[in-house]
């Protein structure tokens, strides 16, 4: 396993990486990881940011508001996935036009879907060309047992 | 008596160890509780890859298993916990709550469970194979999930076995909102009068939701204690020694998981407030510690609250290792107990809280039946309600009370949190259970 990307929109990945166990790696057979994420990346991990905050525009302030509306309740949930303004539905289409993250899920082994919000961009990756043979998991204790048991194949 | 004469204990629990969900202490400790007095003990738990694939393990936990307890795992198939994605279909894939609506409808035909109550019958075959091989004395089901109630109903029916329900929340009583979340003549109403029926105990964690059982089954209310969570004396050698430096500004501590009940927003307001109108509280700061949700996936509204409050002094840092749990605390100079609003909910980690013996306040309604546990400590102090002013004005009280706490103030909190110690809420019912029970092993053999 060369290279794991992990898709955390909020970028809360960077305060768990820990819980990947790579600390039980050999340094050289460390992957590399890539973190596509929204807004600032972190020191602990290259990231590759597909898109900006836009909770400053008319736009993005629009979008929380009816995303909080709707929040409160299964049925508002659900509705909202049906729209455009759906986190999944973004990040898929900030992921398809950035050539980085694009590049990044190519040379992926593993894909992580570390929220809700990143399991589209992790399923339509396996299931496209973009990605056709990687592994793709959702969570982080997923993601350490694959790792640990592509080590132990190694 | 010799170990063969022992009695033999059964006890189901879907999360043990490695898992690593809050209830697993629980389990932990009321199975190595009771193989400490003297009885078999055999577990009935999930399989390892429902714990490495889905909820997360803490991997040290299963050395604290008590090396007399034989582990029984039993394969737990829920589409919720079947992480791989490349697997999943379109649709769960784009709109993954409405699939987790629909497969916990498919998971209540066996029992009326969601996500879990596929689970029976896989579990209740595994009791009988136990039982054939090895006659058990008594079965314990810790809920939830519920269906581990099932294995010592089957045992009871066929073969006289007596069981204890243990219950670490409800599962008619929504602890949160105090509704009943299931009409009488339900399914799930059904399955627990006949559960509680039979019972030979059930177990409560506090007060208000024992009383409230006994209300619905007052015929059987004799049989319902509580048997409150407690601190894990092992993890928690705190030290009385307050922070130096807590003058250039306070760490204010959370440890916990986050779910959507927990009133984050509230706090998160109030603390605005709070700094705006304290010198103090302005240079100081917040740090979280835990999981962001109960799934091992981060609940999407705190994680748009924590990016709304990052320039506030609030610092999420991931989850916190039982090895690291002391020094974590430590690292504090008070703590934050934010819990949903319920006169129903305790929690586990107040006791932790209790232990440590730094200030705590208690962000979350006043009828909580945490305030019961908190309200005769010297290092409390309570918001009286939940807006950001009276938050503001607790969080202000708390950073006084932080600044000013001596060692021996400290100390004299460890001391009065002894109490809440996990063994002494366990052994007054190991020891009323401790006789032989009617229909042992020996009478209980063949099947009725």
């Amino acid at each position: 396993m060369k290279r794991v990307v992990l898709v955390s929109p909020s970028g809360s990945i960077f305060k768990s990486l820990a819980e990947l166990g790579l600390d039980d790696l050999d340094p050289g057979a460390t992957p590399s990881l890539t973190v596509l994420c929204w807004g600032e990346g972190a020191p602990e991990a290259t990231s590759i940011v597909v898109g900006h905050d836009d909770s400053g525009t008319l736009t993005g302030r629009l979008r929380r508001a009816v995303q909080r509306a709707l929040s409160g309740s299964a049925a508002g949930r659900n509705l909202h996935r049906l729209t455009p303004w759906d986190g999944g539905s973004r990040m898929w289409r900030a992921v398809r036009r950035s050539p980085a993250a694009r590049q990044a899920l190519q040379e992926a082994g593993l894909i992580v879907a570390v929220e809700r919000d990143s399991i589209l961009t992790a399923w339509k990756s396996v299931h496209s060309s973009l990605a056709p043979d990687a592994a793709a998991v959702y969570g982080l204790p997923s993601a350490r047992t694959v790792l640990k048991e592509s080590r132990a194949d190694d | 008596m010799t170990k063969q004469d022992a009695p033999h204990l059964l006890y189901v629990a879907w999360g043990y160890p490695p898992c690593r969900g809050g209830g697993v202490y629980r389990a932990l400790a009321t199975a190595n509780a009771f193989a400490e007095k003297g009885w078999r003990v055999t577990v009935l738990t999930a399989n390892r890859e429902t714990f490495t694939m889905g909820t997360g393990i803490d991997s040290t936990l299963e050395a604290e298993i008590h090396p007399s307890i034989n582990v029984v795992r039993v394969p737990f198939t829920s589409g919720a916990y079947q992480t791989d994605v490349r697997g999943w279909s379109f649709w769960r894939a784009h709109a993954p709550e409405l699939w987790n609506g629909y497969r916990a409808r498919q998971d209540l035909r066996a029992f009326p469970e969601g996500t879990y109550g596929g689970w029976r019958m896989p579990l209740e075959e595994a009791a009988l194979r136990i039982h054939r091989a090895n006659p058990v004395s008594l079965t314990i089901g810790t809920a939830n999930p519920h269906v581990d109630f099932t294995p010592g109903l089957r045992l009871h029916k066929d073969f006289g076995v007596p069981y204890v329900m243990d219950y670490r929340d409800a599962w008619q009583l929504d602890v949160f909102s105090g509704r009943r979340m299931s009409p009488p003549g339900s399914r799930q109403d059904t399955w627990e009068a006949e559960l509680v029926e039979s019972a030979r105990e059930v177990w409560f964690v506090n007060e208000p939701i024992r009383a409230w059982h006994a209300k619905i089954y007052p015929a059987h209310a004799d049989k319902m204690h509580v048997v409150a969570n407690g601190y894990d004396a092992d993890m928690a050698k705190f030290s009385d020694q307050p922070r130096p430096g807590r003058e250039q500004g306070l760490v204010l501590g959370y440890i916990g998981t986050i779910s959507a009940h927990v009133p984050m927003r509230e706090l998160f307001d109030g603390w605005a407030l709070a700094r705006s109108r304290s010198e103090l509280l302005a240079s100081s700061r917040i740090d979280i510690y835990g999981y962001l949700d109960h799934s091992g996936i981060p609940n999407d509204r705190i994680l748009a609250l924590l990016s709304e409050f990052r320039e506030q002094g609030i610092r999420y840092l991931g989850p916190v290792g039982k090895s690291q749990i002391a020094d974590t605390y430590h690292s504090f100079d008070a703590l934050l107990l934010v819990l949903g609003t319920g006169k129903y909910v305790t929690s586990g980690k107040v006791f932790e809280y209790c232990a440590t013996g730094l200030p705590v306040a208690s962000i979350h309604d006043p009828g909580n039946a945490a305030t019961q546990i908190l309200e005769d400590s010297a290092a409390w102090i309570a918001t009286p309600d939940l807006s950001a002013a009276a938050i503001a004005d607790t969080l202000i009280a708390l950073a006084e009370r932080a600044l000013n706490q001596s060692s021996a103030q400290r100390h004299a909190v460890q001391a009065w949190a002894a109490q809440y110690e996990r063994s002494n809420q366990l052994l007054p019912r190991i020891g009323a259970l401790g006789s032989p029970p009617v229909g042992t092993a020996s009478e209980s053999e063949t099947p009725r």
